[in-house]
This record gives structure tokens, sequence and C-alpha cells, in this order.
């Protein structure tokens, strides 16, 4: 079932294009992977997605009802509030909406458990991990299951240790809660590993191409290592070097 | 603990050096009286009942003008901070005002609130108000985007946006211009307790020790000074720990 439709958007910023008639469509419980140079609007684009920036054409179509955003920022830091506990940051979604402090509190405690996660939920972001600060602030993304999840690099600031893990978790996230996600990324293995489609962008705000991905899934770090997944990163690697020519 | 240690270290030498110029009368009691004449003067601040009101007197004029000072600076802080059109319009006003002395303006303020406690407490008010004010401006301004544009996504209200992210994001600058306005607070309480008069004050005592060459009265009315300011930022600070440990420092 098709969740959001994006008709020809165009988006400039001082005259210069940052993104240009872009179409897409988005299913239900799919992650798209956006994959470009620097300034080919991709963060554009999911701030467009999320009205944080208006476009100057074109049209976001959400299915009826469905416009519940989640947004997951490349710097966890800056979008945590420092002065909640985890358990409260996750549960802040819950708390604009005006839900009562206990029952916000038992509702993430139990959705928690029921995806296996231990976090130190009384620790506050200044004594936790890099890894554990950007997955409380998934959390706080996901719990209330958005329509859609909008991911803008979420794991480049993190160690490779910190980032397999949230990649593991985060699959599993979306398949309990069976999320829909665009994730923006210039790490060409992560998009593969974790997209059901890869959306190539050119430097003029331009869908290159979409290469399906069909690799079997749970997808763990192994699969990185596959000759099947080499190559088929090597295909989209030529494809991406044509491009820029 | 290792700086505290030090802190001492220099102290004792001070005092050493100054038990010996003025034990050996190597400068003169009128620039250097003796430490016992000090302590008599310390004494007589701390426990008489002239002295307990001179420094009660400071105390309350301090802290009465540091507070109205801080919540005037505080609310028209955030008023500025997130309204650039209204900040717009008193930019000016601000900057000029800012740049001028507080005690520049005693004369004026004489003439407006005339030679009571009102004036002495509206120059604290001023002195303390400005420092509050500019530092919770850029507080406001200095809110990580990515917090406010977090909640926008989840149709956060402005004012659940300001109660939950600005306000705590403010927090950090409202307190270190607490620390620099209550100094700034108690510098203009005390002149202008020294030119204005009245009947009690530290200001006053320490003027009308200096008028009769008491320099053992003006040291001790120093000491006071020195000791309730830190008295007052010690308490701010700890405050601002409590509410701010979260910052992780």
């Amino acid at each position: 079932m098709i969740l959001l439709k994006l008709k020809n958007i165009s988006k400039s910023f001082s005259n210069r294009k940052i993104l240009n008639n872009f179409n897409l469509t988005i299913k239900e419980r799919e992650i798209i992977t956006i994959f470009g140079p620097n300034g080919c609007g991709k963060t554009t684009l999911l701030n467009i997605i999320s009205k944080i920036i208006i476009q100057d054409k074109g049209e976001v179509i959400f299915n009826k009802g469905k416009n519940k955003i989640g947004y997951v920022f490349q710097n966890y830091r800056d979008s945590l509030l420092p002065w909640k506990n985890n358990l409260d940051n996750i549960a802040f979604t819950l708390e604009l909406e005006g839900i009562d402090v206990n029952k916000r509190r038992l509702f993430v405690k139990n959705r928690l458990n029921s995806l296996n996660l231990n976090i130190p939920l009384y620790s506050f972001p200044y004594q936790s991990s890099g890894g554990e600060q950007q997955l409380v602030s998934i959390l706080r993304e996901v719990l209330t299951k958005p329509s859609i999840l909008l991911m803008d690099e979420p794991f480049s600031a993190l160690n490779i240790e910190n980032k397999s893990y949230l990649k593991i978790k985060l699959l599993e996230i979306k398949k309990k809660l069976g999320l829909t996600i665009i994730l923006v990324t210039h790490d060409l293995s992560e998009a593969i590993q974790l997209g059901d489609r890869l959306v190539l962008i050119n430097k003029k705000g331009k869908i290159k191409r979409i290469f399906p991905i069909t690799f079997k899934k749970p997808r763990s770090e192994d699969i990185l290592y596959t000759k099947k997944f080499i190559t088929f990163k090597k295909r989209i690697i030529s494809y991406f070097s044509e491009m820029k020519k | 603990m290792i700086s505290f240690k030090k802190n001492q270290i220099i102290l004792y030498i001070i005092i050493s050096l100054w038990l010996f110029l003025s034990y050996f009368k190597i400068v003169k009691p009128i620039f250097l009286p003796s430490i016992i004449d000090v302590l008599l003067s310390l004494k007589y601040l701390l426990f008489t009942t002239d002295g307990i009101l001179n420094i009660l007197f400071t105390l309350k004029r301090t802290i009465i003008s540091f507070l109205i000072g801080a919540f005037i600076g505080i609310i028209l802080g955030l008023v500025f901070g997130l309204s650039k059109k209204i900040y717009d319009y008193f930019e000016g006003i601000i900057n000029f005002f800012r740049s001028i002395p507080a005690t520049a303006m005693f004369p004026l303020f004489m003439v407006f609130f005339g030679f009571g406690d009102l004036v002495k407490i509206m120059m604290g008010i001023w002195a303390s108000g400005f420092v509050v004010l500019i530092n919770t401006i850029q507080g406001v301004w200095n809110s990580k985007k990515n917090r406010i544009i977090m909640a926008k996504i989840k149709n956060a209200t402005k004012y659940q946006i300001l109660r939950k992210i600005i306000l705590y994001e403010t927090y950090p600058y409202i307190f270190a211009g607490m620390k620099i306005g209550v100094s700034w607070n108690l510098i203009v309480i005390i002149v202008s307790e020294m030119f204005i008069g009245g009947k009690y004050g530290i200001g006053k005592f320490i003027y009308d020790s200096s008028v009769m060459l008491d320099t053992a009265s003006v040291i001790a009315g120093i000491i006071i000074i020195g000791t309730i300011g830190i008295l007052l930022n010690h308490f701010i600070a700890s405050i601002e720990n409590k509410l701010i440990h979260w910052r992780g420092e």
C-alpha cells in the first residue's frame, strides 16, 4: 500500500537548484535509502517531507491520516534533551501529546521490554555512550509508531561497533513495529544493507536510478563481505562514477 | 582540594606580610592598620546591633534589587530572544544603556527616586537586570535548532517549545548572567550607600570610616563585602549545580 507520494518536488537555495522535479512513491513498511553526492538535496528532501522547509514546487501527498513523522538527526547530541534522563527523552513525544508522566513511562518500559532492549533508562545523555544516545533518539521517534521515520545519516557520527549494533537494532525495531523508513546516507554499504530500494540522486537533485535490493533478511554485518553484496555494490559505484562524469 | 590549599598559602603569605609590616610599623597605621584593629572592627560589624544592621541593610538592598533585576532580565530576555521583531525595536536602546556604567545613572536616579532606599534598590535592579537580560537573550538565541525542529515536527505548541526546551536551554546563560549580575549589584549598592548615605549600610560604614581616617574599619568593611559577594555567588552556584546537573560538568 502506498504511504507517501512525492510529486515533482523542486527546491532552490540562492538560485541553486537543490532538488529538481523529484518524484518518488514510498510503500508502507519499506526502507528507502537515499544515496548521492554531498549537496544533492538528500537532507533537503527529508526537511520537505517533514515540513521543516517548504518546497518551491511540487506536492508531498501522504496516505489519508498517515502523516505522523519521526525524524532522527545525524547529530543526536543536539536533538536529545540533556536535562531529561533517557527514559523521559524516549517518552518526550508522549509528553508533548499530554500523556500523564507515569503512564508514558510505563508505556516506554513496556515497549522496550517487548523489543528486548536494555538501555540505562535513568542515566542522562551525558552519562550514556554515543551509541546509547543515538538509540535513545531513535526510540523517541519510533515508539509511538510514526507513519514514516526519516533518518538523516543517523549512524555517521558513531564508531564502527556502535554503528553495527544500531543498524541491527534498527532492522529489528522496524520489523517489530512495522515502520516505513527513508534513510539518507553517504555510506553505500549501509544503504544497501538496510534498504529495500536504493535511490541514487545526482548533484542536480534528480533521481538517476532506483535500485531494488533483494538480499535476504535479516541482514547481519556478515552480508557486507559476501560476493553478491560486493558485486552489487560495485555495480552501483560504477553507475555512480559514470553519473558524476 | 589542591587549589584550596594553594589559596590558603597565598592567604597565609599576605597575612604574614601584613603582620610583619604592621608590627614593625614599616608602613604607617593609617595606610596599613594592625590585624588586631581590623579584627576589632570586624567584631563591631558582626557582634553589635549597629554593625549587624549595616550588614543586613546592605544584604536586604542587594537581595531585593537582585531578585527584581534578575526577574525582569529573564522575562524581558525571553521576550526579546523569542521575538526578533520586538528585539529589533529595542536593540538600539538596549545597546545604548548597557554601554553606560550604572554609576553614571546615579544623578538621574536620584532625581527620579529620591535619596532613600528606593534609589539604591533601583540602581541595583538596573545593574543586575541588564546583565541577566543580555545573557538570557543570548541563551534563547543559542538554543539548539535541532531540538526545536524536533519538537515542531511533533506538533508541539509554541508554549510547549518555550517551556520544555527553550527555558532549559537558557538556564546556563541565565545563571552565568546572575553570577555576574549579583556582583555588579553588590558593587552598585555599596557605591550608592557611599554616595547617597542613609542610616545603615556597609557602603556608608566604609565611607564614614574613611572620613574618620579609620582604615581598620574600612578594611573590615571591605572584608565583609568580599565575604557577602562570595556567599551570594556560592548560593547561586549551588542552585545552578542542582538545576543544571545535566551538563555533566
